[in-house]
Order: C-alpha cells, then sequence, then structure tokens
C-alpha cells in the first residue's frame, strides 16, 4: 500500500517534471479557451432556460425559449433556418463546380495566366462590407448598373433585392462573385494529381469526361471535403445580408433572414439574450450535428492510401 | 475549335500538346485569351464601378439614367469623408489601433503555443490539442452573447474600446493560426534545437531564437490573413462599439444603411468601400503568391 | 487524461451554475422613492459640474440643446451641458445598448413612441418626487403647461411623468406653391371645384384629393409624367404617425382593448382604398417606386412632421420655390386626427445621485419661459408646452417663420391622436409590430408594371395579422 502510494507520487511528480515547459506553453491557450469559449458556451446554453434582457429582467423559464421557437414564433424561426440551409444546399456545390472551371481556364501553361488568376481571386480580399455595398448599388432599381444595362435593351427593371421572389437569387449571383475562393482550392488540388495519370489514361483512350470523373474528382476529394465542411459551416453562419438585404439584413418578406442575423437582432435589438442564446444553441446542434455526419460518412475521400 | 477538343486542352492543362497547326493554335490562343479577358472584366466590373462611382460629384451619381464615366474627376467624396466632421479618419485611427495590436499580438501568441505543441511533449497534449480543433466548429453566435454580458458594465467594462476585438487575441490568437503554425513547425528538423539544447538554451530560448526566426514564411501569411480579417471586421465592432469608437469597417457598414441612404450620397458609399478595399488589394496584389499558396496549403493540410 | 478533462468540465461547469444568469445589474433604479431637493442655493448655483446629455442624430437637436446648455449657464456658470450623440438602427436599441456598455449620459431623448420602451425597461427616472416638490412649492405649477403635451410624457402608465416634453409637434403638409398655385389657377384643370382658396387650415381630404388631381394634370401637361419620376406628393404613408392618423381617421384599428387583432373590418379597407388611390391617380409614387421629391423641389406637397418646418422653409425657397404650410387633411368629418408627438428628455435612472438634482433643473430649465424661448431662437418652430406661449404671433417660436401659415401647427388642437394599441402588448416588441404594420402599408402600395396592385386588400389584411401576430410573440 505504502510503496504503491510513492511510486503513484513519483509518476505524478515526474509527469509534472517532463510537462512543465509544454504547460507554459499552451497555459495562454488554455486561458483563452476557458474564459473566452468555454465559460461563455456554457453560459449561454444556461442564458437560453432565462428570459433574460441584460438589464433588469432576469427570469428562469425553464424550455420556454425553445418553446417558443417551434410555436409562437414559428413561422419565423422555421424561415430563417429554411433560407439557411436553401443557401447552405445550393450556394456550396454551386460554388465548387463553377470553381473547378475557372481553376481548369487558369490552370493553363500560357502567358500571362497569373493575372488572370489575380483578377479572379481579387474579390475574395475585399471586405464583405464593401462587397455588400457595391453589389447593392449594382442591384439597386434605379440606380444600378443592371438594371440600366436592362432597360436599355427594352426589359423591365429586375427587382433583385428588393422582391422575396428574387431577393435569394440575387444573393447567389453575387456569391459567384467570390469564385476565386474554390479556383485556389481547385488549382491546388489539380498540382497534386500526378500527370502521368491523365498520360495513362489518354492512352486507355479515356475521354475528357471519364477522366474528370474518373481521376480529377477522386484526387481531389479532400480538397472537395475540406470546402464542404467549412462551406456549410460558413454558409450557416452568414450574416453579410445586414449589408445589402434591407429591413435591417432580413430581406424582403424576411426572404433573406439568415440566422445569424436573427440571433443579433433578437439580442441587440429585442434585448432578448434568452431567447438569443437558445437559436444559437441550436443552430450549435445543427452544425455539430452535420459536420459529424459529414465525418461519418467519408469513406469517399481519397486519403492516399490506396 | 469544337467544345470537345478545347474542354481536352482546359482540362489537359498543357495547349502546347495539342497537336495542330499554327495557324489554329493562334486561333485556340485568340479564344481562350478572348474569354478569359471577358470573364476578367466581369469579375473586375463592380471594382470598376465602385471605383468610377467614388470619383463622382454628388450630382452626378443621381442622374437617372445613370452615367458610368466621371466628368469632372473629383476626389470631393473622399475629402468629406476624411475631412473634419466625415467621422474618418477617427475611424481609420480606431482600426489600426485593433489591426497593429493583433498583428503583433497574433503571430507571437500563436506561435508560442505553437511551439508548445509541436517541439514539447506534456500530459494532455493530444485532449488539449482536439479542444482546440474543436472550437474551430464552434460558432461565433453561441458565445457572443455572453461575452458580450462579459465585456459589458456588468464585468470588464470594456464596450466602447478595442479591448475586445484586442485582448482575447493574447490567449493564443485563434485555433487557425495555432495550428498553421504547428503544422510549419513541425516540418524544422530537431537537429537545429538540438545543438542549442545541448548548449544550455532553455525551450523558451530555443522558441524564440531558433524557431520563430524558422517561422517567418508562414507569419507573414498569417499577417496578412490578420490584417485582412481585423481590418474587414464590421460585426464585432458593431456588436462591441457605439457612436464615437466606431472602427472603419463598422462606420461603412453604418453609412451603406442607415447614414447615406439617400441616393446623392452614393458616391460617399463608393469612396468609403474604395478605401475600405484598397489596403487589402494593395497586400494582395504584392504578396499574392504567399496568399494563395497559403490559402490552398491552410485547406488541403487541414 | 479523461478524468481531468471531466474534472475540469465539472468545475466549470458548476462556477457557472452557481453564477447562473445572476449578473448584478447594471444600475440601480431608485423608483419614485428618493430624496429630491429643488431649493437652490448660491451654493449649488456656483457648482461645477458637467451634464450630458443624449441627443439623436438630428443637428438640429444638437444645436438646440448646445443653445439651452449656453442658456442653463445663466442660472449656473459653471454647469457644462454636453450633447452626446446617440445613434443606431434603433434609437431605443442604441440607448439601451449604451446602458449596458455604462456611457450612458445623465439625460437623454426621447419621443412619446420611445418612451413606451425606456419606461418598461426601468431606465428612465420616475419624475414623480420632482414633480410634487414643485407642486408643493407652487400649487398651480402643472397648470402653467398643456396637459395634452405632458401627458404624453406619462405614457399610459400608472400617471407617473418619466419624461419633459421639450415642445410639440403635429403632423401637416409641406406646400410648394410654385406648382399648386399655377396648377389651381388653370382654367383648364379638370376639377374645378377647388381653387387657390381651398388649401387652408381645415380642407378636408376629398378637396386634397382634388388638389392632387389639378397638379397632376398641370405636371403632365409640363411633360412631367411619371415614367420621369415625377410625383405630386410625398406622403410618408410608411411613417407610422401618419399611417395611423389615416387608418384612425378611417375608423379603422389594428386591435381591440383585449390585444385582438382587428384589422379584417370595412373601415381597414376604406381606409386602404383611401392609400391605394393615391397611388393609383399617380399622386404617390407606389413602394419602390421612388417619390415626389418634394425635399429637392420637385414635388408639390409632402406630408410630415411641423418640427421641419424651418428645415423645408430653406431647402425649398433654396430651390426656387415657394414654401408653405397647411394642416394635415380632416377624413371623414368629426372623427378625423392628425397625427401628434412630444420630443423631450428625460433622466438616466442611474444618474450620479448627486447629479440627479441637477438634472432636474435642467429639464425645468426647458420647461421655463426662459428655456423655451432660447429653443426657440435656435430653431425650434412647434408650438410650445407652456400655456401662455401658444399663440405664435407673439411667442418667440413663431418669429422669422409667421410669413408662413403656422396656424397649422395649433389649429383644432383636438384632433391630435397619438397611438396607444401597442399598450397591449410588451414595450419589447414595439419596434418589430411597428414594423409589421409599416409592411402592410408597403404592400398596400406595392403596385407592379401597369398599375396593377400585388396584393389584394384581403391578402395585405391577412399578411399583416401573420405578421403582428409573429411581431408580437414576447422572447
Amino acid at each position: 500500500m505504502q510503496n504503491l502510494l510513492t511510486k503513484k507520487r513519483k509518476t505524478f511528480r515526474k509527469v509534472v517534471k517532463d510537462s512543465w515547459h509544454g504547460w507554459i506553453f499552451v497555459l495562454p491557450l488554455v486561458i483563452g479557451i476557458g474564459v473566452f469559449t468555454l465559460y461563455p458556451l456554457i453560459q449561454s446554453l444556461i442564458y437560453s432556460f432565462y428570459r433574460y434582457d441584460g438589464l433588469f429582467v432576469n427570469d428562469f423559464i425553464g424550455l420556454q425559449n425553445f418553446v417558443t421557437m417551434f410555436t409562437t414564433d414559428r413561422a419565423e424561426s422555421f424561415k430563417v433556418f429554411g433560407n439557411t440551409f436553401l443557401y447552405a444546399l445550393i450556394s456550396v456545390p454551386l460554388n465548387l463546380c463553377l470553381s473547378y472551371l475557372l481553376a481548369v481556364a487558369v490552370n493553363q501553361k500560357i502567358k500571362g495566366v497569373i493575372a488572370y488568376r489575380v483578377m479572379f481571386y481579387l474579390p475574395v480580399v475585399i471586405p464583405a462590407v464593401v462587397s455588400g455595398v457595391i453589389w447593392s448599388q449594382l442591384f439597386d432599381k434605379n440606380y444600378g448598373l443592371f438594371n440600366d444595362v436592362i432597360t436599355k435593351f427594352g426589359g423591365d427593371p429586375f427587382p433583385f433585392f428588393t422582391d422575396k421572389n428574387t431577393a435569394m437569387l440575387s444573393m447567389l449571383i453575387m456569391s459567384l462573385w467570390s469564385l476565386g475562393s474554390g479556383m485556389v482550392l481547385w488549382l491546388s488540388a489539380l498540382k497534386n494529381i500526378p500527370a502521368g495519370l491523365y498520360e495513362a489514361a489518354k492512352i486507355d483512350g479515356a475521354g475528357v469526361m471519364t477522366r474528370l470523373f474518373r481521376i480529377t474528382v477522386p484526387m481531389s476529394t479532400p480538397m472537395i471535403f475540406y470546402n464542404l465542411i467549412t462551406g456549410m459551416i460558413g454558409a450557416l453562419q452568414i450574416n453579410s445580408t445586414m449589408v445589402f438585404a434591407g429591413d435591417g439584413g432580413r430581406g424582403p418578406d424576411d426572404s433573406l433572414y439568415f440566422v445569424a442575423v436573427k440571433i443579433y437582432h433578437e439580442a441587440f435589438t429585442n434585448s432578448a439574450y434568452g431567447y438569443a442564446s437558445a437559436i444559437a444553441w441550436v443552430l450549435f446542434l445543427v452544425i455539430g450535428l452535420l459536420t459529424f455526419v459529414t465525418f461519418k460518412t467519408s469513406k469517399w475521400v481519397y486519403t492516399g492510401d490506396e | 475549335m469544337t467544345y470537345e477538343t478545347m474542354q481536352k486542352t482546359l482540362i489537359d492543362g498543357n495547349f502546347r500538346k495539342v497537336r495542330g497547326s499554327r495557324v489554329g493554335k493562334i486561333a485556340r490562343l485568340t479564344v481562350i485569351y478572348t474569354v478569359m479577358t471577358v470573364f476578367a472584366a466581369i469579375f473586375l466590373i463592380p471594382y470598376i464601378y465602385m471605383l468610377l462611382r467614388a470619383l463622382m460629384q454628388s450630382s452626378q451619381v443621381q442622374l437617372i439614367p445613370i452615367e458610368l464615366w466621371p466628368r469632372p474627376f473629383t476626389f470631393e467624396a473622399f475629402g468629406q469623408l476624411f475631412g473634419s466632421g466625415g467621422g474618418y479618419l477617427d475611424a481609420l485611427w480606431q482600426t489600426m489601433k485593433i489591426v497593429l495590436f493583433n498583428l503583433i499580438a497574433i503571430p507571437l501568441s500563436a506561435s508560442f503555443v505553437a511551439y508548445g505543441f509541436s517541439k514539447t511533449k506534456f500530459a494532455g497534449k493530444r485532449v488539449l490539442f482536439a479542444v482546440m480543433l474543436g472550437t474551430m466548429m464552434l460558432p461565433g453566435a453561441v458565445v457572443q452573447i455572453p461575452l458580450y454580458v462579459m465585456f459589458s458594465k456588468n464585468g470588464f467594462n470594456w464596450l466602447d474600446t478595442v479591448l475586445p476585438l484586442t485582448i482575447p487575441n493574447l490567449f493564443g490568437g485563434g485555433a487557425i493560426y495555432i495550428f498553421l503554425i504547428r503544422q510549419y513547425m513541425t516540418t524544422i528538423p530537431y537537429e537545429l534545437e538540438e545543438a542549442a539544447r545541448l548548449d544550455g538554451a532553455n525551450p523558451f530560448m530555443r522558441y524564440f531564437r531558433i524557431t520563430l526566426p524558422l517561422c517567418v514564411p508562414v507569419l507573414i501569411f498569417i499577417m496578412i490573413t490578420v490584417f485582412n480579417a481585423n481590418w474587414s471586421d464590421f460585426y464585432g465592432p458593431l456588436v462591441y462599439m457605439t457612436d464615437g469608437t466606431e472602427t472603419l469597417a463598422y462606420r461603412v457598414f453604418k453609412d451603406a444603411i442607415y447614414t447615406y441612404v439617400t441616393p446623392d450620397k452614393a458616391n460617399l458609399k463608393m469612396a468609403g468601400g474604395l478605401f475600405m478595399s484598397f489596403f487589402p488589394t494593395l497586400l494582395f496584389i504584392i504578396f499574392q503568391k504567399q496568399l494563395i499558396e497559403g490559402v490552398s496549403t491552410s485547406a488541403l493540410k487541414g | 487524461m479523461k478524468r481531468i478533462s471531466l474534472i475540469v468540465l465539472s468545475l466549470i461547469l458548476t462556477m457557472c451554475l452557481f453564477t447562473g444568469c445572476g449578473n448584478s445589474d447594471p444600475f440601480i433604479n431608485p423608483g419614485d422613492d428618493f430624496d429630491v431637493n429643488i431649493d437652490m442655493n448660491d451654493e449649488d448655483y456656483n457648482q461645477t459640474a458637467t451634464l450630458t446629455v443624449g441627443i439623436t442624430a438630428d443637428p438640429a437637436e444638437r444645436t438646440l440643446i448646445e443653445a439651452a446648455g449656453n442658456g442653463f449657464k445663466q442660472l449656473f456658470p459653471n454647469v457644462k451641458v454636453e450633447p452626446t450623440v446617440i445613434s443606431g438602427q434603433d434609437y431605443s436599441s442604441a440607448v439601451l445598448a449604451r446602458i449596458k456598455g455604462g456611457s450612458m449620459p445623465d439625460l437623454f431623448y426621447s419621443s412619446e413612441s420611445e418612451a413606451f420602451r425606456f419606461v418598461s425597461s426601468d431606465v428612465f427616472l420616475n419624475l414623480k418626487p420632482y414633480i410634487n416638490a414643485q407642486k408643493a412649492q407652487d400649487p398651480a405649477w402643472l397648470d402653467q403647461f398643456v396637459p395634452s403635451a405632458l401627458r404624453l410624457g406619462q405614457k399610459g402608465y400608472n400617471g407617473d411623468q418619466y419624461f419633459i416634453p421639450r415642445s410639440s409637434d403635429r403632423i401637416v403638409v409641406h406646400l410648394n406653391k410654385k406648382y399648386i398655385t399655377p396648377a389651381l389657377n388653370d382654367p383648364d384643370r379638370p376639377e374645378k371645384s377647388v381653387t387657390v382658396d381651398t388649401v387652408k387650415n381645415g380642407w378636408t381630404w376629398d378637396e386634397f384629393l382634388k388638389v392632387c388631381k389639378n397638379i397632376r394634370a398641370y405636371y403632365d401637361k409640363k411633360g412631367w409624367s411619371v415614367s420621369n419620376g415625377r410625383y405630386i406628393v410625398d406622403a410618408s404613408l410608411g411613417w407610422d404617425p401618419v399611417l395611423f392618423s389615416v387608418f384612425k381617421s378611417a375608423g379603422a384599428s389594428f386591435c381591440d382593448n383585449k390585444g385582438n387583432w382587428t384589422l379584417d373590418t370595412a373601415e381597414m379597407r376604406a381606409g386602404m382604398d383611401m392609400i391605394r388611390e393615391l397611388v393609383t391617380e399617380k399622386i404617390v409614387a407606389p413602394y419602390n417606386g421612388g417619390g415626389a421629391n418634394y425635399e429637392n423641389g420637385n414635388g408639390a406637397m409632402l406630408i410630415h412632421s411641423s418640427s421641419a418646418i424651418s428645415k423645408y422653409a430653406r431647402y425649398i425657397s433654396n430651390n426656387g420655390g415657394e414654401y408653405d404650410v397647411v394642416t394635415f387633411p380632416i377624413i371623414n368629418g368629426d372623427s378625423g386626427v392628425t397625427g401628434y408627438g412630444v420630443p423631450g428628455y428625460g433622466i438616466f435612472a442611474g444618474i450620479d445621485e448627486k447629479k440627479r438634482d441637477l438634472a432636474w433643473q435642467f429639464l425645468a430649465y426647458l420647461m421655463s419661459e426662459d428655456g423655451q424661448n432660447v429653443l426657440a431662437g435656435a430653431g425650434m418652430n412647434t408650438p410650445s408646452i407652456r400655456v401662455d406661449l401658444q399663440d405664435y404671433n407673439t411667442a418667440k417660436w413663431g418669429e422669422g417663420y409667421r410669413q408662413y401659415n403656422l396656424a397649422a401647427t395649433t389649429y383644432e388642437q383636438d384632433r391630435n391622436y397619438s397611438e396607444t394599441f401597442f399598450l397591449h402588448y410588451p414595450a419589447t416588441q414595439k419596434t418589430e409590430l411597428i414594423n409589421a404594420v409599416k409592411k402592410f402599408v408597403n404592400n398596400v402600395m406595392d403596385y407592379g408594371a401597369g398599375m396593377h396592385p400585388l396584393m389584394s386588400n384581403d391578402d395585405c389584411i391577412s399578411q399583416a395579422v401573420k405578421d403582428l401576430k409573429k411581431a408580437a410573440v414576447v422572447k
């Protein structure tokens, strides 16, 4: 018994002796995660059971916030989650496919191709708030470039962000402006594919499409996988609509109202901290679930072992 | 040139290999350049539209039908924004405080932590690393409200200052940055440190004298990313700051949606936007190679 | 390892559970039970202090407070009054954010409509102790003020006063006679029953419509058609005081005193048809269809608040127009109302106790004859809240604007009306409820190509009920 205890203490001492350097290095991170991530994370879970306005209202209401989300506020909460999913489901694959074409175009060994890459990537480095401003101006009914061209050709002005039926479409068009981000990912994926594979395939008489779907796509699955995960997590948290959608970031008839914007409004316009936290937690769980499912079903990702 | 051959040249990624006459080659090149130029033009039009309208007078931007060419070219809008009463100088200073602090704090603290992960052994390393990666998945919205309350009068009383957007970065600076530097550090051979270790240098000296200088390439990429992220962030300031303390991005946001709503102010909006995009564009053009490489490595190694 | 992380996690959990949601209050609201001193002695008058005053982003408001601050120096030579702009998409949210951020000024602007939220969030100091002290000193103190104005500082609560109106304000029609006079003198005008003399205080909606039709005809004759963006009136129908005036006058209401939504009525449809007629007659631009651009001298009329008289008088004459003003047209005879409101100032409940009495002195100064005159001198040209300063011919607030029909601001004051139906719902929802109503009006005014209404009256109503229900949800 005595022996065992000393032995245990010794190992503990040894652990400390071996580890203390490392611990000091990661200490800032531990404090950071504890204070600025873990504590707020749990705190927000607690808020979600309260009606709390940051001032004097501070009542425990159990699951009421979650009930509200699915009952009295259902129309709006379903709408924002619907919008968010719709946008994520369309924009992520759309960008993936179209940026492939762009990448192929600038993957040629011709003169000046770098300049084209720069031009295609440029919109990605432009701050989101600025691109929001630019596109709301381009799409403006009276002063916008697009409607100017449309009316010059005798068409009726297109409502873009000002009509509930065209707002989402317009936002998708706008998102194409940053195809450059997908382009560079494809470029590096293409670079990693051995040229010999194509040579061999050509000798076997494989056509363009065969080579695309038998070589390029399978070899690029790690990139596609990464793009799917980050694209999805990013799209589910979009708040840039606050800049261009109008109506405080809701768009006409809530057609561009996204989850992150609703959380912002509930918290900072309506001072409903509890309710906002409840929505945030639902969003968190949804993202967690989606990531989990994507990882679990990631057998199609080429890992290089085959 | 048929669609099939065009696809073929595109997919092969090597134009010269396609057999054909010299004339055909020139024709194909012309087609490719034309197509790419048209696309490049489409990508640049919004940018140029902003540029031109930023250089117009207020009276010109409210004309219907719209005009594209400024007559005369004027910096009137910039004068209004940055002149006295425009408030953009104050906002710029506010942004610079955040950006400059983070430009130093994030690479330092992230590389410090990354050194711990890549060059030292300690109990709990794998768990901590996994937790850190997990925080990348966490939506900001979940922690945002408690953080706001924490920074508000009830807590640290940091609202309306740059502290909420700077001080937290002293603690690692963000999982993605730590991760990137750690990946880079693991490629640095241990032998370099071994010599210093035998000379009696402790891990902290080795981090600072040997490993950190070797990480400069990845640190440059991180600094550019940090610059862009903090320069462009309108949401953080929107939550933590009010009038008089707003940053440039928040100011541009505010002007876009509720100060400059009338059509005669469109040149001001565009001028603000143009100024906002100037530095990110410049940095990108200078460092485009490192940036594009950095983005794709961080993607593929992640 | 697992055990350690579990221990850490449970430690954090317990820590959080103990703190719970129990963040301390950011300030203490003393309620209506605190000691007040309204008798200023020499020492009080000579004190050195700074009073900060939160104002909206409107530069005119800053001018007023700066002028009042200078005037206040006559009494308190060492007290500095410092205006601080509070702006945001939503003024009341911006105020609450400042309180949470700890940068709240000592006093702050509120109108009767925003006060609603401030009172229910407990951020206004209850002024009852001060008013009682003033009444103890002079039983007739309250009688100096126009009761209907002062009452809006109470906004339907327990009768306690929470903020002090600095002036009163009502909806008027701003005119640009440059277009109206020739249009109504034209012998070929379509509506011959109306003349230049029709445009006078107390005119009816019917007369207003006929005048507008004549102006339309005049514009068309000049070649100023709708297709080049020329409309007659900027009616501000999406602005709550105007839209509530129209519907209230038409006999319609949005909810009854139990909080049930009552949009589906013949009166509501009548109100909607009135609005639609303005659009189909091409008097008012449809939603999303631009406007008459009165501000830049292109429109003939603008329906807006009387506080804008000085601004538009300047704008219109600078644009070569001829400015005047007239009452909001009477809809439905005796039941017609005119939107009315009061801008004013209240004291932040978390104010430093030492400055509380001084802050009241500043409010009392704003209400005094001197204060009112100083404000008038700084551009406040709307009716004073003081009974003795109601006549614009003698009171200072009429100065410089007497060549205009200022009687429009005081004509038939019993028509003054301020919407209160949101009292049935928590104040936090007020912004969203008003937005739902605005959206309703926008839908009514939403017309597609060929003047084709995009939504029928029934659709507008059912959509609005849906939106209002949604907006009323307490979260």
